[in-house]
């Protein structure tokens, strides 16, 4: 293929001039190779736009999925355990085989069906049994339990091993049933039973007892065991992206303190994609919302108390209303091309989980952590929310629900976290609820105190930016006003020195001075046409500042105007973050500024003045000088020494009222300048900065391009669309 | 939604709403093409498909709908599948395409190999492009996005983006001729 894909390019993008348009049309219509290149790179864009256009299908057709599973899965999930139980405790398998064995081993607790209990029998099962378990107006429940661990029980108490006549390997067996007086009741509740193992099998399932035909229990509908989890105090876990910390102390930084980590971390809340858009070339800064803030405080009074729950259950929203609400909001799938945010976990989201609230949750695990960890990678919160959403499920069902709605590697990796079977940690009736309200709640504070600390930021930068731009424009104007007025007053003396040496008399005021050379006219008239030449030569001399002759074609006199030069060179001059010379001639108002050529000042000295000069420099906060006085052409060196503000003002005194007025504004704006250079740079800084945390943050590394599966086997015809 | 109002949902890039009115089409989607040897992976997959070939053709000022949007996307659906089914060498022989629309006009000749080869690019050159052609978005801005150093940087990685796209392009379309 010959390499044209810079000209396609440029001639797609309307980067072509006429004419070269026209060629290229040209070149185009006649090369066959061209044209298949051209084809080729069309369709290159296209497919470029088809993918982003699919990837965004992608993603709300992903979250129209989850929220959908959710609400869906959550209720037969808690119908089916319920049934187990209510079937087990209806067979009362265990009593069937002989009264006696039955009074013999079943252990008997009375229990308040008004309050949570926790039983423990003597081979150390342990139910857990919520308040309002059993379907019962009577107070009182007495409870009968039955366990068979080891072979002898088993066998002692005729129970089978078999199901469906495969045998089992059992861990254990236990029988529960409740009654009000004598009467059995129902269980409307669920029951955490745990059984005492010496190591845990991960293939162990849950079956149920039913009696076949023969009178023989089978064993069926088998259901995992999950692993139960083990909290954490939730603080001290990692909820940061993998690379956050690392980052930080790559660069240095304070990382292990907390506090500023934390406060860093969240100020990226609603952090848009690219910075640009919110201010234009002074963004970001290192924002720290710390706990002194008074916004944070407020914050922590708002959400952080019971009341604000009672007020969550009263106000009779559904909270998962709440969520599908704030996801609405949240992805701006319906404006894009308006905004453009991270599509990754919101820091705001990690926030308002990452605290004591969340505290025997499985959020407050290991496993979760390890979760968060590769989910902070996907370029969604999709995966999170589902956590978030399923907190009183075991792990191991929101892996799955996550793999079931992903393809290619992220399935693959929710489906090994599916397969570890972890499970839950249990949680109070009704906490699930409030959590998630609290979470909802405590997002939108973070995410607006982020906004609104950000604001503050911007509005501050700003300011400071305004206030530079007034004082700028001030020293622009001064510049121009003073190099115009000492244009024409130098200008001025070398055409009286002209005048003098062929022997006229004249003086400024006497004609009419030319306006500086950017006017563009002159109006300068003289009686004798010899003469008219002398404005211009004088015009010239005084703009190039280099000496000149002129002799008059008329006369045949020769004038001379000698300029000298004169070369500064200013020690160690890399040292110092801006440098400036200054010329202070006793025959002009003000003083003139010196431009730096390379390493050096240099300036042509007019003949008919004497010079002083001034050298400032700054280095931060801190200003140097020299003084040179009745200055001479050739060469110096300049060693500048600190300033201060009294040695200053004695230098001053020693000029004319205007040319130390002038100087001394023109040192206080340098001064400024000089703050503002400094700020500058650590605006830029804070840029580089919060950049690299940025990327370090959001890293969608593992993308959301679609991987296409091998296919199926093929069937052999073609089905229709299922009818309604 | 009514299937006019879903239309100019789809003109206007309201996806997600567009989305909300569609979304109901996907199970029967997903009936159809796992009762044909493919994976719910794949009907979500050629769902997508259709409604990005939905969006292209609502795209036209002259686009009149020829039978209820539901119908119509079902149409747009089994096509794409038997288009597949083909490419997959897995065609069955009593199958007939839908009347109602061909896919294969929409997107052009050899449409399939070039978003092959744009799908063969790593990450970021998939990034940089969908930044730079669908969102439309500044060379500055995918600088700063995409952690290139400056705009140039971004300008020439878009370049040789490109390139690969096109060396792939015609890698794929050589071995599919062999």
């Amino acid at each position: 293929m010959n390499n044209n894909t810079e000209q396609i390019t440029r001639y797609l993008q309307n980067e072509m001039s006429g004419e070269e348009r026209t060629a290229f049309e040209k070149q185009l219509s006649a090369d066959k190779n061209l044209q298949e290149e051209f084809f080729i790179q069309q369709q290159i864009i296209k497919a470029a736009e088809t993918a982003g256009l699919k990837n965004e299908f992608a993603k709300v057709i992903r979250k129209k999925i989850v929220n959908q599973r959710l609400v869906q899965w959550g209720i037969p999930a808690i119908l089916i355990i319920a049934a187990f139980v209510f079937y087990a405790v209806k067979t009362n398998l265990f009593s069937r085989h002989s009264a006696k064995e039955n009074t013999e081993s079943a252990e008997q607790f009375v229990i308040s069906n008004a309050d949570d209990t926790i039983i423990e029998t003597r081979d150390g099962v342990v139910f857990a049994i919520p308040a309002h378990a059993f379907n019962s107006k009577s107070d009182k429940i007495r409870l009968e339990i039955k366990t068979a661990l080891n072979p002898y029980d088993i066998m002692r108490q005729g129970l089978s091993t078999t199901s469906n006549g495969a045998l089992l390997q059992t861990a254990g067996m236990f029988y529960l049933n409740g009654y009000d007086g004598d009467q059995p009741v129902s269980l409307i509740k669920e029951i955490n039973v745990s059984v005492p193992a010496k190591e845990i099998n991960p293939a162990m399932q849950l079956f149920d007892g039913v009696e076949d035909s023969s009178g023989q229990i089978n064993w069926v509908n088998p259901k995992p065991v999950e692993n139960r989890l083990r909290t954490y105090d939730i603080t001290t876990l990692d909820f940061y992206p993998p690379n956050y910390i690392p980052t930080l102390k790559a660069l240095q930084k304070n990382y292990a303190n907390k506090k500023y980590t934390d406060s860093l971390y969240y100020s990226f809340s609603g952090y848009p994609l690219y910075i640009g858009k919110r201010t234009y070339d002074m963004n970001s800064a290192d924002i720290i919302i710390s706990d002194n803030d008074p916004e944070r405080n407020e914050i922590d009074m708002d959400i952080g108390n019971e009341k604000d729950y009672e007020r969550a259950d009263t106000s009779g929203k559904k909270y998962d209303q709440l969520l599908k609400k704030d996801t609405a909001k949240e992805t701006p799938a319906d404006q894009l091309g308006t905004e453009f945010y991270h599509y990754e976990i919101d820091p705001a989201r990690i926030g308002s989980i990452w605290n004591e609230k969340f505290n025997n949750t499985i959020l407050a695990t290991k496993e979760f952590e390890e979760r968060l960890r590769y989910m902070h990678g996907l370029c969604t919160a999709e995966y999170l929310n589902a956590y978030l959403e399923g907190l009183n499920y075991p792990m191991y069902k929101i892996d799955q629900l996550c793999a079931d709605n992903s393809t290619g590697q992220i399935r693959k990796k929710f489906l090994e976290f599916a397969a570890r079977k972890d499970g839950r940690v249990m949680i109070n009736e009704g906490l699930q609820e409030k959590l998630s309200f609290y979470f909802q709640t405590k997002y939108k504070a973070y995410q607006q105190a982020a906004a609104e600390t950000w604001a503050k930021h911007e509005a501050e930068l700003a300011r400071l930016n305004a206030i530079a731009d007034v004082k700028q424009r001030e020293q622009a104007i001064r510049d121009f006003t003073r190099e115009s007025s000492n244009y024409e007053e130098e200008f001025c003396a070398n055409l009286s020195e002209a005048y003098r040496q062929v022997g006229i008399k004249y003086r400024c005021n006497d004609t009419i001075i030319p306006t500086p050379p950017a006017s563009n006219y002159y109006n300068v008239t003289i009686s004798t046409p010899g003469w008219k030449n002398l404005d211009v030569f004088v015009n010239q001399v005084t703009t190039n500042r280099q000496t000149g002759t002129y002799t008059d074609s008329a006369t045949g006199e020769t004038i001379t105007l000698t300029y000298k030069e004169v070369n500064i060179h200013i020690e160690n001059l890399a040292d110092y973050d801006r440098v400036f010379v200054y010329l202070l001639p006793d025959g002009l108002n003000s003083f003139q500024r010196i431009e730096q050529k390379g390493n050096n000042f240099k300036e042509g000295l007019n003949s008919l003045f004497r010079y002083d000069a001034v050298a400032l420099a700054y280095k931060g906060g801190q200003a140097y000088m020299y003084r040179q006085t009745l200055l001479q052409p050739g060469e110096y060196s300049f060693i500048l020494s600190p300033l201060t503000g009294s040695e200053l003002k004695e230098v001053l005194k020693k000029y004319s009222n205007q040319q130390s007025a002038d100087l001394n504004t023109e040192i206080e704006y340098r001064l400024f300048e000089q703050q503002e250079f400094v700020r500058q740079m650590q605006v830029r800084k804070d840029i580089e900065f919060r950049q690299m945390i940025e990327y370090a943050i959001f890293d969608c590394s593992e993308g959301d391009v679609f991987i296409r599966k091998p296919a199926a086997p093929a069937k052999d015809s073609v089905k229709s669309f299922p009818k309604k | 939604m009514t299937d006019k109002e879903i239309i100019e949902c789809l003109r206007n890039n309201r996806y997600q709403k567009a989305i909300d009115g569609l979304y109901n089409v996907l199970p029967s989607v997903k009936k159809f093409i796992t009762a044909n040897s493919g994976t719910t992976d794949d009907a979500k997959d050629i769902f997508q498909d259709a409604l990005v070939i939905l969006y292209k053709k609502a795209q036209a000022k002259d686009f009149v709908l020829s039978a209820p949007l539901k119908t119509y996307l079902q149409a747009i659906v089994k096509n794409l599948w038997l288009q597949e089914l083909r490419r997959r060498n897995k065609m069955p022989l009593d199958a007939e395409p839908s009347d109602l629309i061909d896919v294969t006009t929409v997107e052009g000749k050899n449409f399939d190999l070039a978003m092959a080869a744009f799908n063969l690019l790593g990450e970021k050159c998939r990034q940089l492009l969908v930044l730079f052609y669908f969102k439309k978005k500044s060379f500055r801005e995918i600088a700063s996005a995409l952690a290139f150093g400056d705009e140039k940087t971004a300008k020439n990685q878009k370049y040789r983006c490109i390139q690969k796209a096109k060396e792939n392009y015609l890698t794929l379309s050589t071995r599919s001729h062999e």
